[in-house]
């Protein structure tokens, strides 16, 4: 059985009158989990929580088994955390802050300098890591700041909004990075604003909102709708007069036509209606919505 | 219909053969193009040029050569351009001590409006921060202090807008809701200008952009066209199937596709005829007896456009 | 025939599999680390300058003393030089240590709480006990380095000079030496703590330096100031002279005159300049607490 890589047991935290957190109730599986909500539902609070930081007013969490209240050290040994914003010193170069952020983890002085130089080129940063992290770019410190993160090969690594404030190309590699950490079997929680980010790099999504859970289960499943679209270059009317010919219940909208229900299997409905009309396809695939369309339709719309 | 897509036809900010240079470096170089009613993408790698221009078209800063003219004039030569043109800067330009309200009832006034308090009311319940209004800028969040440099933008109504990096910070709420107000404004007519370097969402906002890469104009226009013109790299494909071998080897047989890679279900290809690969694929796949539960193109959204135009495949 | 065989290593990422220190590794790391940044080490030339003034300020007239004895016979450090024997020197080096730790409190605490080091802080397995201990440990370690390696050179070279041989010497003046520790301790604390306490809320460097130097230096005035006042109480606020709480217990542990010392001419005892270093010492360790455990 293996153990959750992060659960809440009726976790609640209040600060002062304002609760930032109701009742949260969660079990996640190891693996790449993203973690997105509005500003204030408490996104930041769970994390500190999670961290040690801060002391849960009621009930209780675990992070890989151990729970931070009980056992700070246990936890803490453990992970690794990109905040958002800076935790760089400036006067301090990469090479040399990397190597001290192992040595804090227990790395041996003499394993240290080793092991932050394997690490600072993997995430990118060659000649740069001798000048001091006061002078670097937006997308170095990103690097830098992933670099402390992992240098001491944590189990689980909290991001929080790794790709803010990069350009196309570096929001790639960054998206790119964080998605190999899987890889190396370090679990990982991205917190984001970005929604097609946590698409892109995580398997699993926790959604809060206003303190609580909304939903929290794998995006594919979140995601799927067993609805098959098609879009095509032109006659979308050919095909889905074919296709309700067949049996299927068909809707256009544009050149986008959507099957919502199909006798046979909606996927050779479609090839075989195309093929019959000798119609020119554009795109064809199960519709999903995007992690956008979830969460905006479970947050009330004051609109 | 004119021949530059870089230009409109109704343009109310013209950029002219503008460069600028600061000592040694070039930021800026020869950029000719127009904005007009409409929302218009403006992208760039950071450190391109992209803030240069946006700083030249709001008037901050003057071009080396050429010319920036908003509406017919100089940005900075009349007092009155300053009520046609509204900007929300990137970095913090806010006073932490003053409330919302008091800070955009404060920009009202800088422009000249009669009754700065209630067009402040206005611009705030706009960017939805009615709630917070009186309280001091100092303790908001980084979603909250973009909305409240919008509302600033916004309080005179101003004809153009030019907004860097807007949804900084939002989250997908207030990020939704921005992006509608956006639109609205831009189907009023509004000029909007809007620079951002999450390339999915200004898909959402706009079909027409200006690249800007290291210092010159890149590419311009409606999207779909810019990738179009690239045509001497192949679009790529994405199918997803069974038989997958079978399919790859038949699909390799017509003159439309380059290559194709086979990985476990998931076929790649590379082909230059988008359309022609397009009619023929279902009816071989009938004839093969294969079933397609996708079919993609890989590489017509804004972020691989913006890829290849940066440099790479 | 021979066989031809290659291999390719793997260079991707390698899990860290080697030994883990834990507390005390973080710890010492953390001590290593206060060291260098307050020395300027592994940093730019510039934060270099002025602890190292400092240094060559503290230890240079303890070298140069023992280096005139050694040459000139009848250079007597009590009565010929400005510096005297070792308590005249402690008061030099009191001047230095203030000056020293006004710079090092600040570069060792307002760093990493403005730049935001402290999430770093939060994710290795530490405590902000830990934290606290070895920040305040590495500035304590210092300013009695400060303190005691210049008396203790001139304790072994004058000891080294004396007619009766240097063991007999080291022997017979080690009371000195237990003097110049005590009083060691009441310099570190009483000028080290209030430099921490500034330190934990300051938000730049500068203005941190400047408020703790400002303080300490203009408190004997004002301590003057209440000891010609003539009301109720005023007797008490002579002893908010933050300056002068290590001298007097220097005083009292050397058996030296007080004279100018505000608090002693209004009649209060030395060692309550001890209880109230003390009480200093224990309430910054107590508001660092409260202030660090909020974010880490």
């Amino acid at each position: 059985m293996t153990v959750a890589a992060l659960s809440a047991y009726n976790l609640g935290h209040a600060y002062g009158d304002v609760v930032a957190l109701h009742h949260l109730d969660v079990e996640v599986p190891p693996g790449r989990i993203g973690l997105v909500g509005a500003n204030g539902a408490g996104k930041t609070t769970l994390i500190k929580i999670l961290l040690g930081i801060l002391t849960p007013t009621v009930g209780r969490v675990e992070v890989l088994g151990a729970d931070p209240e009980k056992d700070l050290i246990k936890v803490r040994s453990r992970i690794g955390y990109m905040p958002e914003g800076e935790c760089l010193p400036k006067d301090q170069t990469a090479a040399d802050f990397v190597s001290y952020a192992a040595e804090l983890a227990g790395v041996p002085p003499t394993e240290s300098r080793q092991r932050a130089s394997d690490i600072l080129t993997m995430v990118g940063l060659h000649e740069e890591r001798f000048r001091y992290l006061g002078d670097f770019s937006t997308g170095m410190q990103q690097r830098a700041m992933l670099a402390q993160a992992i240098v001491h090969d944590p189990e689980m690594v909290f991001l929080d909004e790794p790709t803010a404030g990069l350009d196309p190309a570096g929001r790639e590699e960054m998206l790119d990075l964080i998605g190999r950490l899987g890889g190396f079997g370090i679990n990982v929680l991205v917190s984001s604003h970005v929604l097609p980010d946590i698409e892109q790099t995580c398997d699993w999504v926790v959604m809060l909102d206003g303190g609580r859970v909304l939903r929290s289960g794998p995006i594919s499943g979140l995601t799927e709708t067993g609805v098959v679209e098609l879009e095509v270059v032109s006659d979308i009317e050919l095909v889905a007069a074919e296709l309700r010919r067949s049996g299927a219940t068909v809707e256009t909208q544009g050149e986008v036509l959507t099957i919502t229900a199909s006798p046979g299997d909606p996927f050779l409905a479609a090839r075989d209606a195309l093929a019959a009309t000798d119609v020119s396809l554009r795109r064809l695939g199960a519709r999903s919505t995007t992690l956008e369309d979830i969460f905006l339709g479970e947050v009330p719309d004051d609109e | 219909m004119n021949d530059n897509p870089a230009l409109v036809a109704d343009p109310t900010v013209e950029v002219t053969g503008v460069s600028k240079w600061f000592g040694q470096k070039v930021a800026v170089s020869d950029v000719t193009c127009s904005f007009g009613p409409g929302l218009t993408g403006l992208l760039g790698p950071n450190g391109a040029g992209k803030t240069t221009l946006l700083r030249m078209l709001t008037g901050l800063i003057l071009p080396s050569q050429g010319e920036v003219l908003v509406k017919g004039a100089l940005p900075r030569a009349e007092v009155d351009r300053f009520r046609d043109l509204g900007f929300v800067p990137e970095e913090s330009a806010l006073y932490n001590t003053l409330t919302a309200r008091q800070y955009v009832a404060y920009a009202a006034t800088l422009t000249g409006l009669d009754q700065p308090e209630e067009a402040a009311d206005i611009a705030l319940e706009t960017v939805e921060l009615t709630g917070d209004a009186n309280r001091q800028i100092g303790g908001f969040s980084k979603g909250m202090r973009q909305r409240t440099k919008v509302a600033a933008a916004l309080v005179h109504n101003p004809e153009i807008l030019v907004l860097d990096e807007p949804l900084n910070g939002t989250d997908p709420v207030q990020r939704a809701h921005l992006i509608k107000l956006f639109g609205k404004l831009a189907a009023r007519g509004h000029t909007l200008i809007v620079s951002s370097h999450v390339l999915q969402e200004v898909e959402r906002m706009t079909d027409r952009v200006i690249a800007i890469v290291d210092g010159k104009l890149a590419a311009a226009g409606d999207i779909g066209a810019i990738r179009r013109a690239m045509s001497d790299i192949p679009y790529r494909v994405l199918i997803e199937c069974d038989k997958d071998r079978q399919f790859a080897a038949a699909l390799l047989n017509s003159e439309a596709v380059y290559s194709v890679t086979v990985d476990d279900s998931r076929l790649r290809l590379e082909t230059s005829d988008l359309l022609g690969l397009g009619s023929l694929v279902a009816g071989l796949a009938r004839e093969l007896d294969v079933r397609i539960v996708r079919f993609a193109p890989e590489d017509e959204s804004l972020e691989s456009v913006f890829r290849y135009l940066v440099g790479g495949r | 025939m021979s066989d031809r065989t290659g291999v390719v290593y793997d260079l991707g990422y390698q899990p860290y599999e080697g030994q883990r220190l834990g507390r005390v590794g973080a710890i010492k790391a953390m001590i290593k680390d206060g060291l260098r940044r307050t020395f300027g080490i592994r940093r730019k030339a510039r934060k270099k300058v002025y602890p190292w003034s400092m240094v060559a300020l503290a230890f240079l007239p303890a070298a140069v003393f023992v280096g005139l004895s050694f040459a000139i016979s009848s250079f007597a450090p009590d009565t010929d030089s400005p510096f005297g024997g070792h308590a005249e020197y402690i008061g030099l080096v009191g001047t230095v240590i203030i000056l020293f730790v006004a710079s090092a409190a600040p570069n060792l605490l307002i760093s990493d709480r403005e730049d935001g080091v402290l999430a770093v802080y939060s994710s290795r397995p530490l405590t902000a006990w830990d934290y606290i201990w070895g920040r305040a440990g590495a500035l304590a370690g210092v300013a009695a380095a400060f303190f005691l390696l210049p008396n203790l050179i001139m304790y072994v070279g004058f000891a080294a000079l004396d007619d009766r041989g240097l063991a007999s010497a080291l022997l017979n003046n080690s009371d000195d030496l237990i003097k110049v520790i005590i009083t060691m301790v009441a310099y570190v604390v009483g000028y080290g703590a209030p430099a921490l306490l500034v330190s934990t809320y300051a938000r730049r460097v500068g203005p941190a330096a400047g408020t703790y130097l400002a303080v300490i230096f203009i408190s004997p005035a004002f301590a003057e100031m209440f000891r010609n006042l003539n009301f109720a109480g005023s007797r008490y606020g002579t002893l908010i002279s933050l300056l002068q709480h290590p001298e007097v217990v220097r005083n009292w542990v050397f058996e030296r005159s007080q004279s100018n010392i505000p608090m002693i001419s209004v009649g209060f005892e030395p060692w309550l300049s001890a209880v109230i270093i003390g009480l200093l010492g224990v309430g910054t360790v107590y508001l660092m607490a409260r202030r660090y455990r909020r974010e880490l």
